[in-house]
């Protein structure tokens, strides 16, 4: 039973959240990017999360007996991937990255779901920081036993 | 004799639930938007039971081979559970954010109340070493 478990779980999130962040800011800023290094247009991503496993000692002495209950290890980014979904197509024959007919290829990135994940997100830092308050507070109460 | 740490050993056990029962939870709020995570709960009496367990034993003594062992393994004494009233998103997440903010403060005031009562409890054995004075 560790004194800092919970605080290691939540800030776990903490982090997997700034990355959630850190990537949709990525989407945004490249709404309109025709070009890329490969050549394509951008392709918007996507932060994938999964439950963190806990560690090997953890489950050696969970197995031994030494602790009764489960650990828990937080969240992880699994995976950041590339929305398959269409290019936007725009006719624009003046742009230079148009086809022969006229047509620009546009990043998949619609700005509302950008912004509708960037508040998602940022409620779900918000939720784990009063975890991680309450946690605290439990730490100091667990100290003042006594006085 | 009335044993001195008999209700101090019994706030440390709640204590330890609740302090276990806050790492569930943060872990519930953690992985509110992974895909697939279940929300997790823990079951009280099935925790209060195996700590209880470790100091006696409350196996069923046999006399004769023949007589039934009680089993170890009952399925319904898990400590932890799976929270299953809540609805399933349709990414298969079962957290509900709000119920677990809510759980969350509960169990801290829960702990906040049962340390207090330890500290009492300690300074009550402190009047007694100290005679009053």
């Amino acid at each position: 039973m560790g004194m800092f478990d919970a605080i290691n779980i939540s800030s776990s999130a903490l982090s997997a959240q700034r990355v959630r962040m850190d990537v949709i800011a990525q989407n945004i800023a490249n709404a309109n990017t025709t070009r890329t290094e490969n050549g394509q247009p951008y392709r918007r991503k996507v932060v994938v999360f999964e439950e963190s496993k806990q560690s090997f000692a953890d489950i050696l002495s969970q197995k031994i007996g030494k602790d009764q209950t489960s650990s828990y290890g937080g969240v992880r980014v699994k995976a950041i991937l590339e929305d398959p979904s269409p290019f936007k197509k725009v006719y624009d024959p003046t742009h230079p990255d148009a086809d022969q007919n006229g047509y620009v290829n546009y990043p998949n990135v619609d700005i509302v779901t950008e912004m509708v994940n960037m508040i998602e997100a940022s409620r779900s830092y918000e939720a784990n920081v009063t975890a991680l308050n309450i946690t605290k507070s439990m730490i100091t109460r667990t100290f003042e036993i006594g006085k | 004799m009335i044993n001195m740490f008999d209700k101090i050993d019994l706030y440390k056990k709640a204590l330890d639930w609740a302090w276990e029962r806050n790492k569930i939870i943060s872990n519930n709020i953690a992985n509110a938007d992974t895909p697939g995570y279940k929300a997790k709960d823990l079951n009280f009496e099935a925790f209060l039971q195996r700590s209880l367990d470790q100091e006696e034993s409350l196996e069923l003594v046999t006399t004769n081979e023949r007589h039934i062992k009680e089993s170890s393994s009952n399925p319904d004494n898990s400590i932890e559970v799976l929270d299953s009233s809540l609805q399933m998103r349709l990414d298969q997440n079962t957290v509900d954010i709000e119920q677990e903010m809510g759980k969350l403060l509960q169990n801290s005031l829960y702990f906040d109340g049962v340390s207090l009562q330890l500290s009492r409890e300690i300074n009550k054995w402190k009047t007694v070493i100290k005679e009053g004075r």
